[in-house]
């Protein structure tokens, strides 16, 4: 059984003795580097328990060979903490830097956890590389937007459908968004919904046409991108699709106050129907309650106040869900 | 109660060698062994020890610890465990503060299963001697017919058994990240990108909660500048300090609903995939500088964090001593915990067979023991409406000291008038259902009125009957000439005595209801 560290052992590296540096020795499971350091107790240390915690909990998320550079908040490159290896290969430099106490630079690490790791670290960082399962980012879904397709038919065509019948979002439910293109504007024409058998449900024909994208928006898949449904996270039903057949004036976007640039999404729940509305670093959301269904296409709608979610100009919404819908020429 | 809480028997669980101590005898300051013996059956199996077991023990102290480690292999154990870990999740009670539209409209039992569901998971763990990483890698969890209803699932169709079942939507399997009841509980919106959710985690199951960490903030900010805080946590080390490791984490949850009251409840249990890889784009999602895909790799690194073993360790000692522990005072249980491969019964063996463990530091009785060992003692159904109303009860918990609105209502080990006030509620309220069920009982299967009719006046069966309550609810054994049975007899002839011997009863049923040796232990 292990046994606890002694405490002047503790009160030792608690006040910070800076004599770590003189080593002349690297770094070993069995090897105390530090003359000063008392040799008892440093084969009772481990990486898993005693230095592994603590540089997880205080250094690797930044300060990791794993993550992307842009990710690392300006760690340095190559100093990388995440693994026994890399610390042992840093050793000076992070005892340096502990026992200084500006790393992370703006503190916090209570004077336990600090005394805790630098007897580790003075110890040479003695333990074994702990196994970690094997992981890998998210794979994206099989279907995948093809960016080359949609701009050889934006060329050749001023109608674009975009078909989800097949993502899993959208269960036993399919849809179409008909779009007129050209040069300076996307606007939607029409939705038709469809259940998963192919029998057409709801046809919903805009007229004018929903301008919903505009010039100086720049790229073509952001357009849609932003268009697909279900921005909120919701999953899309039934019940959302239909409400956008009404005419009520409060349901029409293009009515709405801030007049922001797109529908972003719309969700409904009971008698409640949240419309989330973005575009132009904007998002809003308006929350109406009433009944939603489309009986003779009106909608009674009350419209119980909009909240501000972003406000921000350099809001960007996440652009890369290009997997979300494939895009065919009509 | 779980379907298959069989455990194995108890020669199949050999405690850990390591984790016992070498003295059987009380040292100065530790529980006699009867007092270790009713502490640890009250801990373990949430009733207090048989007749037999006491006597056993009193003639035989060195027989406490076989006796104790026996309780830890018994069923009881794993649903005690799993409201010990209630003040590490915190859904039980605090789902009931819910305001989500719907919850209301749900009848007791499916509120009750909503809260409980995540505790439902430890029930199992512990039930069937599973590794507890299999709280964050489980492909199932338990569901019951009340907690389908109130989240729109398939029933099980076994009423309020809990059965393991795996999801009905896409959400990827690992344990209670994929929770519903957890993620309702600790719900998120668009501008906190469930950073919430990320620090319960952290919390739950790492031990560390990003809210205790301090740093040194050197920069003026509005929050409402939203795109400027955006970017100060991303660059500010004030705030990289814990946003660093917080933020990544949280990309990983938006595949649970935002924070709705316009949303029904079933409507919020449902995962979106969608929303998920939306959240993903937010920020690449990574544990601590790990990049993780999914929910379900998530669960995995989890489990292979040494800061795991050692909270998951933490939270069951510190439920069983019933004090924070000390980092020296966790290494044996922790140690149990990995040398038995990651057993939480070995924990439970380690804590209970602990010096630590039989130190003799009075603590009051966590409810759901209390009620449950009523029950017991009393011969009343735990599922009765009082013992429920106990358990359940916000209001009673917060007279235990347990917390407010706003934070989980604990339980409290360290005694308090809300106590008193709670128990005197409580003796008012069962005494008389007590005494009138068992007297309605065949004389032969009566737990209280073993001696002569109910409500006797034969002073001979009443001394008798005195001695059996203070032994079945103080775990006391007296003689029938012990001071402590003349003092209720004297209550019991002021109190009424022969001439109203029902009002008489009562009283002396009420006093040792309310007798501070029934909550300290």
């Amino acid at each position: 059984m292990r046994q606890p560290l002694p405490t002047t052992l503790l009160l030792w590296a608690a006040l910070g003795a800076t004599s770590a540096c003189g080593r002349d020795k690297g770094p070993a499971d069995d090897v105390v580097v530090d003359d000063s350091a008392p040799a008892e107790g440093c084969e009772e240390l481990s990486w898993a328990q005693d230095g592994l915690p603590q540089m997880m909990t205080w250094c690797a998320s930044c300060h990791s060979s794993l993550i992307a550079a842009e990710d690392r908040a300006g760690a340095p490159i190559g100093v990388d903490l995440e693994s026994l290896d890399g610390v042992r290969a840093q050793l000076d430099r992070v005892i340096v830097r502990v026992e200084a106490g500006d790393m992370p630079p703006a503190g916090g690490v209570p004077e336990e956890d600090r005394a805790r790791l630098l007897t580790w670290l003075r110890c040479g960082a003695p333990g074994a590389e702990l196994v970690w399962p094997t992981t890998s980012p998210a794979d994206a879904p099989e279907e995948s937007w093809d960016q080359e397709e949609a701009v050889v038919a934006g060329d050749n065509a001023d109608e674009v459908v975009i078909e989800a019948a097949r993502l899993g979002w959208t269960e036993g439910l399919a849809f179409a968004e008909v779009w007129r293109v050209d040069a300076t504007e996307a606007a939607l024409v029409s939705r038709e919904v469809w259940d998963e058998d192919g029998q057409p449900l709801r046809l919903i024909t805009f007229e004018p046409p929903l301008s919903l994208w505009r010039a100086g928006q720049t790229d073509w898949s952001v357009s849609v991108e932003r268009l697909t449904e279900d921005a909120t996270g919701l999953s899309a039903t039934s019940e959302e699709w239909s409400v956008s057949l009404g005419p009520a004036t409060d349901v029409d976007p293009r009515s709405l106050e801030a007049a922001p640039d797109a529908i972003f999404a719309w969700s409904s729940a009971g008698d409640a129907l949240e419309l989330q509305l973005g575009g132009q670093g904007q998002l809003i959301r308006r929350v109406y309650s009433g009944d939603i269904a489309v009986e003779g296409e009106e909608l009674d709608m009350t419209h119980l106040g909009n909240t501000e979610l972003f406000t921000s100009a350099d809001f960007q919404l996440p652009v890369d869900l290009k997997w979300r819908a494939k895009v065919m020429i009509q | 109660m779980f379907l298959f809480a069989c455990g194995a028997p108890p020669a199949e669980r050999a405690p850990a060698p390591d984790a016992r101590p070498a003295a059987k005898a009380p040292g100065e300051g530790q529980l006699s062994a009867t007092a270790w013996l009713t502490r640890a059956s009250l801990d373990l199996r949430g009733v207090r020890p048989s007749s037999a077991e006491l006597a056993a023990v009193a003639a035989d102290p060195d027989a406490a610890e076989a006796l104790i480690l026996s309780f830890v292999d018994d069923a009881r154990f794993a649903r005690r465990a799993a409201w010990s870990w209630n003040d590490r999740l915190h859904t039980a009670l605090n789902f009931k503060s819910t305001t989500l539209r719907g919850y209301q409209e749900l009848n007791d039992a499916q509120k009750e299963a909503a809260g409980y569901a995540p505790l439902a998971l430890v029930e199992w763990i512990v039930a069937e001697d599973q590794p507890v990483t299999a709280l964050v890698t489980s492909a199932t969890l338990p569901l019951n017919d009340d907690l389908a209803a109130a989240f729109g699932l398939s029933a099980p169709g076994q009423g309020a058994d809990w059965v393991m079942s795996a999801h009905e939507d896409a959400r990827p399997p690992a344990g209670l990240l994929t929770s519903t009841s957890l993620w309702l509980v600790v719900d998120g919106d668009a501008t906190n990108h469930n950073r919430r959710r990320a620090n319960a985690v952290s919390s739950m199951f790492l031990c560390l909660d990003f809210l205790d960490r301090e740093a040194a903030f050197d920069f003026d900010l509005s929050v409402e500048e939203l795109a400027a805080m955006e970017e100060a946590v991303r660059t500010q080390p004030a705030c990289l300090t814990c946003h660093a490791g917080l933020d990544p984490l949280a990309a990983l949850f938006g595949g649970f609903a935002e924070r709705s009251d316009q949303a029904e409840l079933s409507r919020l249990a449902r995962y979106s995939p969608w929303r998920a890889q939306w959240s993903v784009g937010w920020r690449a999602p990574a544990y601590f500088g790990r990049p993780v895909g999914d929910l379900t790799q998530l669960g995995a690194t989890i489990a292979a964090d040494p800061r795991f073993g050692r909270c998951a360790a933490r939270t069951l000692a510190e439920g069983l001593v019933g004090a924070p522990l000390a980092d020296d005072e966790l290494a044996p249980y922790h140690e149990a915990l990995l040398d038995g491969g990651m057993s939480l019964l070995a924990v439970a063996r380690a804590v209970v067979t602990s010096e630590r463990y039989r130190r003799d530091d009075e603590r009051a009785l966590p409810i759901d023991a209390l009620s449950g060992s009523l029950a017991h003692a009393l011969g009343l159904s735990p599922e009765g409406e009082v013992f429920t109303q106990l358990v359940w009860s916000l209001e009673h918990r917060r007279l235990g000291g347990g917390g407010d609105d706003h934070t989980a209502p604990d339980d409290v080990d360290e005694p308090g008038v809300g106590h008193a006030l709670r128990d005197a509620w409580l003796a008012r309220s069962v005494a008389t259902l007590a005494l009138t069920q068992d007297a309605a009982r065949a004389p032969e299967e009566r737990i209280l009125w073993i001696a002569g009719a109910p409500y006797t006046t034969d002073e001979v069966a009443a001394r008798q009957v005195l001695v059996r309550w203070r032994e079945r609810l103080l775990s006391e054994r007296l003689s029938q000439s012990d001071p402590g049975v003349e003092q209720l007899l004297a209550l019991w002839t002021a109190a009424g005595g022969a001439a109203d011997p029902e009002a008489a009863w009562t009283a002396c049923l009420e006093l040792l209801l309310r007798h501070p040796l029934g909550r300290l232990y």
